[in-house]
């Protein structure tokens, strides 16, 4: 069981203190710039702040100044980053009056604004048809954006029947639930303003289930799947409805 | 020489035809009439020249990559998957060599090609992306990424382990750090012992290096530093 203790009272920064806006120039070169607000978290003045871009392994880092005196309003090119895929990026701030640099507050996998992601629009399980040869399902999580359910695309309806077939969403949805809810507990990740974060809201508000605290109890990955998954099943009535279901064929 | 190209749609077909072929058939006939048949492949601008070769490891290919692409803009080609997939044909031979009967191994297919959505955990798989990326990002550091201790291996625990997280193998220090640890500067080979499993191993560094991400910033430390933050279990690695 891992369990992610923060011994050194590490702040978060929210995704509603950053502001960063991506823009594309002439030549195709992508830059940003950020909106940076830390004034509700009583970090020192002398603290450094870097922002970090990335697309998957491909990462820039950028020093903003320090909290006293950030450099905010500049514009950032991002010459180095591969081209193609999805730019988030990571705030922190570091106190460097010390051999090694100590993180005092930090924010990850911030999307830009204009990133319909960002708004909090997005689905918490994107469901996409796609070829899986001679599978029905699979379930996607990438560490970034989060879990997608794939479906088979040989079967044209299969998607559309995952989300109003009750037999479908019976067979499939409380093991993707259970596979979901035991990544995130296993990894230990907890971040607000992320697919982790409505995922630990959309658990709380279906089940009543606290993901953090099941963590900080120990309770084990495969456990807190299993519960999560149970109760989905049972709130939703997914035997019952089965079992209409077939009666009706 | 060929001049450096990228699969069209039937280059993918066929190529991953190929693929499913050699799971069944080890004898299946590479398809590297496809690589300059215009119906297969088209040619990457701005043109640049590429041998088909056989390097002694992954490191001398990743270097030999980066010199030939060196004139081509790297966050451009970085993610062209139709261009990863064409070089796994032209240097299918460092993948996947034929044996005494000429024979190949099936190898995993994220090896070969790399999918649209670059699935995070298989696109470091890919055996000419990752020699490329790596030898890129790294330089001479990242022989320690790209050897092997086991004839017909294609990855190390190390490359494993360290490239199937992004941030940890952006991290110079760290690649750097996992040089120092597991490098003989002597030989300029793998120490023995370096994948194995347990105690100070490469699987266990990253998990360490994860925790102590949280707490401190990595990015800038030098290998000397980040060596005195790591646990004892990594003490008989420390000596060089």
């Amino acid at each position: 069981m891992k369990r992610r203790l923060n011994h050194t009272g590490r702040k978060r920064i929210e995704q509603s203190c950053c502001t960063i806006t991506l823009s594309e120039g002439a030549d195709g070169v992508q830059s940003f710039s950020a909106a940076i607000n830390l004034d509700e978290l009583s970090l020192p003045g002398s603290a450094r702040v870097y922002v970090e871009a990335y697309v998957k392994n491909s990462s820039m880092r950028f020093d903003l100044g320090t909290v006293s005196k950030m450099r905010l309003g500049g514009t950032y090119e991002l010459t180095d980053l591969d081209i193609g895929g999805a730019v988030l990026f990571r705030v922190r701030v570091v106190d460097e009056s010390q051999l090694v640099g100590k993180i005092l507050a930090s924010a990850n996998r911030l999307r830009p604004s204009g990133d319909q992601r960002s708004k909090g629009r997005r689905a918490i399980l994107p469901v996409r048809s796609t070829d899986l040869g001679s599978e029905l399902w699979k379930l996607e999580i990438d560490e970034d954006d989060g879990p997608t359910l794939c479906v088979s695309n040989k079967l044209p309806s299969l998607k559309e029947q995952v989300k109003s077939d009750p037999i479908y969403a019976a067979l499939i949805l409380p093991h993707v639930v259970r596979l979901v809810v035991t990544n995130i507990v296993e990894s230990g990740e907890s971040a607000e303003g992320d697919w982790v974060g409505d995922w630990s809201e959309w658990v709380q508000a279906e089940c009543g289930l606290d993901l953090a605290r099941m963590r900080d109890d120990e309770q084990s990955a495969e456990d807190a799947g299993d519960e999560v998954a149970s109760l989905f099943a049972s709130r939703h009535d997914l035997l019952a409805k089965v079992l209409t279901s077939v009666e009706d064929k | 020489m060929f001049e450096l190209s990228r699969f069209t749609d039937a280059g993918r077909v066929e190529f991953e035809l190929f693929l499913d072929n050699l799971r069944h058939d080890p004898h299946a006939v590479a398809p590297t009439s496809i690589l300059n048949d215009p119906r297969f492949s088209e040619v990457v601008a701005p043109t640049v020249k590429i041998s088909a070769q056989k390097f002694g490891d992954s490191f001398q290919l990743g270097k030999y990559l980066n010199d030939v692409l060196g004139p081509l803009d790297a966050r451009k080609y970085s993610r062209d998957v139709d261009m990863w997939s064409w070089l796994a044909l032209l240097f299918i031979d460092n993948i996947s060599p034929q044996d005494e009967t000429g024979g190949r191994a099936s190898r995993q297919r994220a090896v070969f090609v790399l999918s649209k959505n670059f699935s995070f955990r298989s696109y470091y798989r890919h055996a000419i992306r990752s020699a490329w990326q790596s030898y890129h990002m790294h330089g001479e550091s990242a022989r320690v990424l790209l050897l092997t201790q086991t004839d017909g291996a294609l990855r190390s625990d190390i490359a494993e382990q360290i490239g199937a997280s992004g941030d940890i193998f952006g991290t110079r220090a760290i690649v750097r750090l996992a040089e120092r640890l597991w490098l003989d500067q002597s030989t300029g080979l793998l120490r023995r012992g370096a994948g194995a499993k347990g105690a100070g191993t490469p699987r266990r560094l990253v998990a360490v290096l994860k925790q102590l991400q949280l707490t401190f910033d990595l990015a800038d430390c030098n290998t000397e530093t980040l060596l005195n933050l790591l646990p004892p279990e990594f003490d008989r690695w420390k000596s060089v």
